[in-house]
């Protein structure tokens, strides 16, 4: 999950520098791709953490832990700059699907 | 075909990594334990040059745009430091993504002269307001008012959810704000530069958040706070340039996001499921913002 997020995230994040240098990156392009790489790398993130704490047992519920400070700073990655929904929308309709 | 950063960007990756590890890492526990927004840290990585990633030279930014991959550097940052703490690396991408980018892409020549270089270089932060009680995702719902008066704009309203917005070293929020209506009926949403400490302007308290709580986040009031200079000064054409940028255009097809609320009891904590489904349920169905209370404590 972490290696597919970061290649998701830097072929992004590379799009938008290609297209800032005016190398025939459309707009449209980098979009579904920023889309798609925030879409799986949050939730991916959300899912990992959850994991973890999993593994810790009952440590994984309380505060003395790391693992419990990285669940709960994971969950609004899913909701701020665009919900996953949001996320998912986007990418439909970038793929010519219909929506709404 | 290969999937490797450069090793410029390998290099640059192992400095901020050293740097969280030096000034972040060892405090990340108890600044989120006491809710501490550490001011100096954020400055420190505004010292290292991270706010600057994206910006040119002439506002003290690196000058690394676009083939010289400032963008990637900029999500390398955000990574080594979202990894050590992810209430810096929200106030990081922040500080560059809806602070200083919307001043640098669509502000006029003296809006960049006044506020750029403080913001690039990490001495200041700007917030930017889009989010309302009632809209967010629906820009043209946003119910926040900019009136023009006597060569001044009086805004009224309010905002929600605003990170960098309320900290000692804040300087301005950029804000939406309906000055008009369109051909059609439509609103005229317009983005207008609202510095600290300006009357009539303040940042409520803080959010108690789920997470991020060394993240700077508030709500955010407007009650007759004028606002001078160049807003006012340019024509009504060019006055919503800030709602067209890339990452925000995607709003206007969307709904009122369902975002964490004060009012809404602790989703994982406090919330069992069987007291998170009549909690969310309404708040699904309605468009308006939840309305249940806390359960507890």
């Amino acid at each position: 999950m972490l290696e597919a997020s970061r290649l998701l995230t830097y072929k992004a994040a590379a799009m938008k520098d290609a297209m800032d240098a005016g190398a025939g990156v459309s707009t449209k392009d980098f979009k579904q791709a920023a889309a798609i790489a925030k879409l799986y790398s949050t939730e991916s993130a959300v899912t990992a953490t959850r994991i973890a704490t999993q593994i810790f047992g009952g440590y994984g519920f309380m505060e003395e832990y790391p693992v419990v400070r990285f669940y709960r700073d994971a969950k609004v990655l899913e909701i701020g700059e665009g919900t996953s929904e949001i996320q998912r929308m986007l990418i439909a309709r970038g793929l010519g699907l219909p929506v709404e | 075909m290969t999937f490797e950063l450069s090793p410029e960007h390998e290099q640059f990756r192992r400095s901020v990594r050293d740097f969280a590890q030096a000034e972040i890492a060892p405090h990340a526990a108890q600044w989120d334990r006491d809710h501490h927004f550490p001011t100096d840290v954020v400055q420190k990585m505004g010292a290292l040059g991270l706010m600057g990633l994206t910006a040119p030279e002439e506002y003290g930014g690196s000058g690394l745009a676009g083939e010289d991959g400032g963008f990637t550097s900029l999500c390398i940052a955000i990574e080594e430091i979202g990894r050590v703490d992810q209430s810096m690396g929200i106030t990081l991408e922040a500080a560059v993504g809806l602070g200083i980018n919307p001043i640098l892409t669509y502000g006029t020549a003296a809006q960049k002269e006044e506020h750029l270089p403080s913001l690039v270089a990490g001495e200041q932060l700007a917030g930017f307001g889009l989010t309302e009680p009632g809209a967010g995702s629906d820009a043209g719902a946003t119910r926040t008012k900019a009136d023009p008066v006597e060569g001044e704009w009086v805004v009224n309203g309010a905002k929600q959810f605003i990170t960098n917005s309320g900290s000692s070293i804040t300087s301005l929020v950029t804000v939406t704000a309906k000055t008009g209506e369109r051909e059609g009926g439509r609103p005229e949403i317009s983005t207008i530069i609202i510095p600290s400490g300006t009357p009539g302007f303040t940042a409520e308290k803080a959010y108690d958040k789920l997470g991020w709580h060394a993240s700077d986040t508030h709500p955010l009031s407007f009650e007759d706070a004028r606002v001078r200079g160049q807003p006012a000064r340019r024509p009504r054409s060019r006055l919503r340039p800030v709602p067209r940028h890339p990452r925000r255009r995607p709003r206007r097809d969307r709904r009122p996001r369902r975002r964490l609320h004060p009012s809404l009891p602790g989703p994982v904590a406090r919330n069992t499921p069987w007291t998170a489904r009549p909690s969310a349920a309404p708040s699904a169905a309605s468009r308006a913002s939840p309305s249940v209370s806390p359960t507890s404590g």
